[in-house]
């Protein structure tokens, strides 16, 4: 068209490009309609024998009897292994713990092993996450190998699962880098699990100078969902800063606390130039204001955003209302 | 020196040009969407199974009214009813409306649930129809049923949202079952950033063919029928890829009416839902955007794919007509209404990729498509366009379509694998190549009449009917 070569090259690789990648679509469906099939038939065959392992492992879980010593004949480890994890995710304490002896048993601690050196990620991540379960010499090591590795997912599923030893969560806390999942739940979960066997440790990791804001916001959450109120100090010396998100994290974390600092913190945010810090300073102010903080209240109620102002007024009033008679504290 | 082109030939030129750009760029949003739906899922942590979430979230689930609008549903409301009271979470409610339906809704209701008349106990902070009659359940504590006049999807959900007295309210259609761990699996963001969360939908999937028993799906299967069928890889692309991938970009803009979680204050504080389009959803969505840019707030709304909300679809060309010309007419209403956000600066990417893509998907494409339907075999025929840009048009019009829909049956099946059996797959393979041949351009034909609709502001939501969930 037009009488040029080149458009015409553009058209024919347009509709060439559709077709080719049309193609590797239906072949791609294809690759997994024919694996669905295999699993389909692989299921027909050990459903019956999985099925038979599940119930007596349960019954002993639950009776604190011992566990089988082996799965039954014929069902293969890759089975019992899918099994162990399914139940790893809805049994706690003791039988958890009877549970990964039976893997080790099994041969399921083998067989997620040679998984963590598979060349594909998503085995590697699982292996590693069904790891966690097991608590063995030679889990340990492998999982600590994978701190090396290039994958941040393998990277944070070994540190999560080496993270419930307190001596390696001590050390851990003090170097492990999350980025580029610093935000994901992942991280969260890992920095929670680290906050509540090592505490001291991450206090130490917040005061370094090197620590970015997207990190602290996690590791001032995690102390303050813990309950650990020695980080107080350190967490309110973090407020007004850095950035508004730390800021409010900040805030955040010593109400959860339950800290006097709260009081200086929310004085700082209500002065803030982000209208979400004000908010949130607002909000501390409006469960735990006194009349000594009476002034912050005030200055907020002159605030630009409206809905600022209205509820800066609504604690203005509510502190003016005499108490009422009888109401005294239990 | 290459001629110049009569007249009539320049217009063809140009339109055809327009047509194949529009289209290009329509498929270039829609294969970024997938790529960034891949990445999206390829970053998630693994599914937990219920158990495991309820462990989880059981201390920190806020309490959550449930609002269940309700016109002449009398064939479902019962099924609906039972499976949202069978939803595993620690402290729920439910409100059904019945929006002054003429079948016998509020009688099914009154006979399954055993409802006895009470007071109206509230003063309603939004604007609505006047409530006629509150019931309340003899045998559920937590069921409510409030009876108002006919006046829309609109206002009856506002009439809900003014007797909610929780944190949180999801509005479900009563023709849905939610999956027992809907609640459980939508509040987790809510959990997770409860300052910042103001809105979160979950995957609404298609219920026709699946088997019902006491208000639950007891056995997942592919919809019998071929229309259904098609639907069900519709929803599967919408939100498997895109509601996803936007969710990720931070400018989901649509939560969908069957299915979505709110922070009451914030919905309240807008003024509840519009009555002035049939488009509810994505308004409110769009307006929450644009309060909270304006205010400065930092905010987010969210798509978590795996609750999951089951939806019978209709299964007839009229019926299933009518619900597009009416999706089409909401979505031009909202975009028109909000038009002043597109591009501007203040409102950030919303202004930039979420308005800017309801304009080209919905706005533009309809149009343009369907004058490429029509003209380009005509100018292709004639011998003013030549064949290697008709192949063009054609790989860009019918061939992408299959090339995003079976990619996003392939992220279904890394990712999610609800349906059910291999030979499924095959058939919702077959059905998204199909898909593209007939169908699509059947409902752009539909979504132009909702432009006309528009245009004359014709108002009414259309007739509906209900069936009956399949028996498991």
């Amino acid at each position: 068209m037009f009488g040029l070569a080149s458009f015409d090259l553009v058209m024919r690789l347009i509709w060439t490009t559709t077709l080719v990648l049309v193609a590797i679509g239906l072949v791609l469906m294809t690759a997994l309609v024919v694996h669905r099939l295999f699993e389909e038939w692989r299921e027909a065959r050990y459903r019956p024998a999985r099925e038979t392992l599940r119930k007596a492992l349960l019954v002993s879980l639950n009776r604190a009897d011992a566990v089988p010593s082996a799965p039954p004949p014929g069902l293969p480890v890759a089975e019992t292994a899918r099994l162990v994890d399914e139940l790893a995710q809805i049994v706690r304490g003791d039988a958890r713990r009877r549970l990964a002896a039976f893997a080790v048993g099994a041969g399921v601690e083998q067989h997620w092993l040679r998984r963590l050196r598979s060349r594909l990620t998503p085995y590697r991540f699982d292996a590693a996450r069904c790891l966690a379960l097991l608590d063995t010499a030679a889990s340990r090591e492998a999982l600590g190998a994978c701190l090396a590795q290039g994958s941040p997912r393998l990277r944070l599923a070994a540190a999560e699962a080496l993270a419930q030893d307190p001596a390696k969560a001590g050390a851990l806390a003090a170097s492990f880098a999350v980025e580029p999942l610093a935000r994901s739940r992942a991280a969260t979960r890992f920095w929670h699990r680290i906050a509540t066997v090592a505490p001291d440790a991450l206090v130490d990791r917040l005061g370094a100078e090197t620590v970015p804001p997207d990190l602290a916001i996690r590791l001032v959450e995690a102390l303050g969902d813990a309950g650990h109120s020695a980080a107080a100090a350190r967490i309110r010396a973090l407020v007004g800063y850095h950035s508004d998100s730390l800021d409010r994290a900040a805030l955040a974390a010593l109400d959860r606390l339950k800290h006097p600092f709260v009081m200086q913190a929310a004085r700082t945010l209500a002065t803030a130039t982000a209208p979400d810090s004000r908010r949130a300073a607002l909000a501390v102010l409006a469960r735990r204001a006194r009349e000594q903080d009476l002034d912050v209240v005030q200055s907020l109620a002159d605030d630009p955003i409206s809905d600022i102002g209205d509820a800066a007024r609504a604690i203005l009033t509510r502190l003016a209302a005499p108490a009422a008679p009888g109401a005294e504290p239990a | 020196m290459i001629p110049e082109p009569p007249f009539f030939d320049l217009v063809a030129y140009t339109v055809a040009i327009l047509v194949l750009v529009v289209s290009m760029a329509q498929n270039l949003l829609y294969f970024v969407l997938l790529l960034i739906a891949i990445g999206v899922m390829a970053g998630r942590p693994r599914v937990r199974q219920s158990r495991a979430l309820w462990n989880g979230v059981v201390d920190a689930a806020p309490p959550i009214s449930i609002i269940v609008p309700a016109y002449n549903e009398a064939a479902t409301i019962a099924d609906s009813l039972r499976s949202l009271l069978a939803i595993e979470y620690p402290d729920f409610r439910i409100l059904v409306v019945n929006d002054g339906s003429t079948d016998q809704t509020l009688e099914v209701l009154c006979e399954a649930f055993a409802l006895e008349a009470g007071a109206i106990d509230h003063v309603s902070p939004l604007h609505h129809a006047p409530l006629r009659g509150l019931y309340h359940s003899s045998r559920h504590a937590n069921l409510l049923v409030l009876d108002k006049e006919n006046t829309g999807k609109a206002d009856t959900l506002n009439a809900g949202l003014g007797r909610v007295t929780t944190e949180l309210f999801c509005a479900v259609d009563a023709d849905s079952l939610l999956e027992a761990d809907g609640l459980l699996r939508v509040v987790q963001p809510f959990i997770e950033d409860p300052e910042r969360t103001v809105a979160v939908g979950g995957t609404v999937r298609v219920a026709n063919g699946c088997g019902v028993r006491a208000g639950r799906i007891r056995h997942v299967a592919l919809p019998k029928k071929l229309l259904p069928m098609l639907q069900t890889v519709e929803y599967l692309r919408a939100f498997m890829m895109a509601r996803l991938a936007w969710g990720r970009l931070g400018c989901l803009m649509i939560v969908s009416g069957a299915f979505g979680l709110f922070r009451r204050d914030v919905v309240v504080e807008l003024g509840g839902y519009s009555t002035e389009t049939v488009g509810e959803d994505l308004e409110l969505v769009i307006r929450l955007h644009r309060y909270a840019r304006e205010a400065g707030r930092d905010y987010r709304i969210d798509f978590v794919p795996e609750p999951v909300c089951w939806t019978q679809v209709p299964d007839t060309l009229g019926v299933l007509a009518r619900q597009r010309q009416r999706w089409q007419r909401g979505a031009l209403e909202s975009f028109f209404t909000h038009r002043d956000m597109l591009l501007k600066r203040r409102y950030g990417r919303v202004g930039r990729l979420g308005l800017g893509h309801i304009l080209l998907l919905d706005v533009v494409t309809p149009i343009i498509e369907v004058i490429g339907y029509i003209l380009l075999p005509f100018f292709w025929m004639n011998g003013t366009i030549n064949t290697e840009f008709f192949l063009a048009y054609l790989a860009m019009t019918f061939a992408f379509g299959v090339f995003i829909s079976v990619a996003s049956l392939i992220l279904e099946e890394f990712e999610r694998r609800r349906v059910p059996r291999a030979v499924d797959l095959v058939r919702l393979t077959i059905a998204a190549v199909v898909e593209n041949f007939g169908y699509r351009q059947l409902a752009n034909f539909w979504r132009i009449q909702g432009h006309w609709h528009y245009l004359r502001g014709a108002g009414h939501w259309g007739r509906q009917t209900r069936t009956e969930f399949a028996t498991a």
